[in-house]
């Protein structure tokens, strides 16, 4: 980490929902979505793939997870509107 | 509520369909989940003399902050360290059929910038813009036929929907044209944002602002120029990630080159981004009743270069004026949509995809292949070391002969399927074999020992 992550994602105010959802049922523990996060919110618990609580402080609504996800344990939408990340220089 | 067009997603591609639409007299909104259109998109963003051809009274009136002209492009070969081997640099070629292109390669800025300016030409155009707005579902008739979007709040609108809402395409999932892209189809980037100052930037890079990075530690890495700042970042297909692409990154950037450069320009890291980047070697099915898919939720972006705003802003426009043609003739079927997709694939845009297949597999097989891409670097560095003043030209000619031959059953794969296949698509002939070039080494390789001049 070159530094703290958190001082270099900004995020717009206001409740975000809930816009991830690991779906544990359907988990294989394969890891890819462990792989693949560009920001590491993800983890195994007890056998099955888990996100962080405080996810919401630094994802950037990239999807990699529930795109690398080949077994639909991982429900993605993105964050209620005029919420969530903001890429001041995107 | 009912609209003649509905435009999901207000970057280049919405924008672009939402102001054809209005011009046209259509009745026309567009739906941005952002608080202002740009703000969740990330991309190098180096816009092309392709959007100035097409778009130019838009285009001449640009004038962003943070605009830098990019008038040079260099890529660097490094090696398994990171140290870097060979340097390749190249200005615009005079081959190029008019002034923006003769005049510069892109011009980079900022998409916070670039998306929202952009969007107020849809709203001059009479186009409503409805943002902080997410749409989360299609809405569909007694017979199951999409008729419109359904946003957040349960808020119904009716109308042809054109959407260009991304490699996520939440329309395109909700109307069952696809459930996500494929392995192969899609790739995630990680970019860093530096800042630094201006004039440091103006002083050491100036107009070369477009740099490519590439060595077996990590994929191919984009290095793009703004006027306070440059973009990092680098690309992979979802199939071929084995690690996290941000240790990738930073190895990059920790790189005793690349770490030179940012000492040099007193650079700071100010921002990173993560995006879903289509790269397809022939976009999918782009239309259904009542809707088209335009930019990256089509999954234009070119297979060479992964450059995705013009094709965006070109698609959009094809998109609303077929919506016209469907209002006009009260047809929304999909035979109708259709013309949509023969509109593009028979225009500049469909043309991008002619070699598709043998540049997404030469992107895959060396440059973001880190077990590979060292081979390139080499090959790039003995060809450049053909002139020396070291030896005779002769003996280091045999030396660079002796390595392709010894290399040979490694190279040679390599750039028969994946250099000389798109070579020829482009030639539009085929040739049979390799004859000339066999025909050309040969005559390379001395037969005899050279006879001394006396």
């Amino acid at each position: 980490m070159l530094v703290p992550l958190e001082n270099i994602i900004h995020k717009l105010e206001g409740d975000q929902g809930d816009f991830i959802k690991p779906i544990r049922e359907n988990c294989v523990a394969c890891k890819r979505c462990i792989t693949v996060c560009p920001v590491n919110l993800w983890y195994l618990d007890d056998g099955k793939a888990n996100i962080k609580d405080d996810y919401k402080k630094l994802c950037l609504e990239c999807g990699a997870c529930w795109q690398s996800c080949e077994y639909n344990a991982i429900d993605f939408t993105y964050p209620k509107g005029g919420t969530g990340v903001i890429f001041k220089r995107g | 509520m009912k609209y003649d067009v509905i435009v999901v997603g207000g970057g280049p591609g919405g924008s672009i369909a939402g102001k054809t639409a209005a011009e046209n007299g259509l009745k026309t909104i567009i739906f941005e989940r952002g608080q202002n259109p740009g703000e969740k998109n990330a991309s190098g963003v180096g816009l092309t003399p392709k959007i100035w051809r097409d778009f130019p009274d838009i285009m001449k009136e640009m004038n962003l902050p943070s605009q830098r002209v990019n008038r040079r492009c260099t890529a660097h070969f490094c090696d398994e360290k990171g140290e870097l081997v060979s340097e390749l640099s190249w200005t615009p070629s005079k081959l190029n059929t008019y002034k923006e292109a003769r005049e510069f390669m892109t011009v980079m800025v900022y998409r916070h910038q670039y998306d929202k300016w952009l969007s107020t030409f849809a709203v001059d155009a009479g186009a409503e813009l409805k943002t902080s707005t997410l749409i989360t579902d299609v809405l569909r008739d007694s017979s199951g036929r999409v008729t419109g979007v359904v946003d957040e709040r349960g808020n119904k609108y009716e109308g042809i929907v054109i959407a260009a809402d991304g490699a996520i395409s939440v329309v395109a999932r909700k109307a069952g044209m696809r459930a996500k892209f494929g392995p192969y189809d899609t790739t995630l980037v990680v970019n860093y944002d530096f800042e630094a100052p201006p004039e440091k930037i103006d002083e050491f890079i100036g107009d070369n602002a477009l740099h490519a990075w590439f060595s077996p530690l990590y994929p191919g890495v984009y290095n793009f120029f703004k006027k306070d700042g440059f973009h990092i970042g680098l690309g992979q297909w979802f199939g071929a990630i084995t690690r996290n692409l941000r240790g990738y990154l930073e190895d990059c950037i920790k790189s005793p080159p690349v770490a030179k450069m940012i000492k040099q320009l007193n650079a700071k890291p100010r921002e990173f981004h993560a995006h879903q980047l289509p790269w397809l070697q022939y976009p999918k099915k782009t239309y259904a009743h009542n809707i088209m898919l335009v930019g990256d939720a089509a999954g234009f972006p070119c297979p060479l270069e992964a450059e995705g705003i013009w094709h965006a802003m070109y698609s959009g426009r094809l998109a609303a004026l077929t919506a016209k043609e469907a209002i006009d003739n009260n047809d929304v079927s999909e035979r109708q949509m259709k013309k949509y997709e023969e509109s593009w694939v028979n225009s500049p845009l469909g043309e991008e995809f002619a070699a598709g297949k043998e540049f997404q597999e030469f992107w895959a097989g060396l440059p973001f292949n880190t077990e590979k891409v060292g081979e390139l670097g080499d090959i790039v560095n003995k060809s450049l070391n053909l002139f020396t003043g070291a030896t005779s030209h002769l003996e280091m000619s045999q030396l660079f002969l002796k390595s392709l031959r010894e290399k040979g059953p490694s190279i040679m794969p390599l750039f028969r399927k994946y250099l000389f296949p798109y070579v020829f698509r482009i030639l539009e002939e085929e040739l049979n074999d390799l004859a000339p070039f066999n025909d050309m080494f040969e005559k390379m390789r001395p037969k005899k020992k050279i006879r001394r001049r006396n």
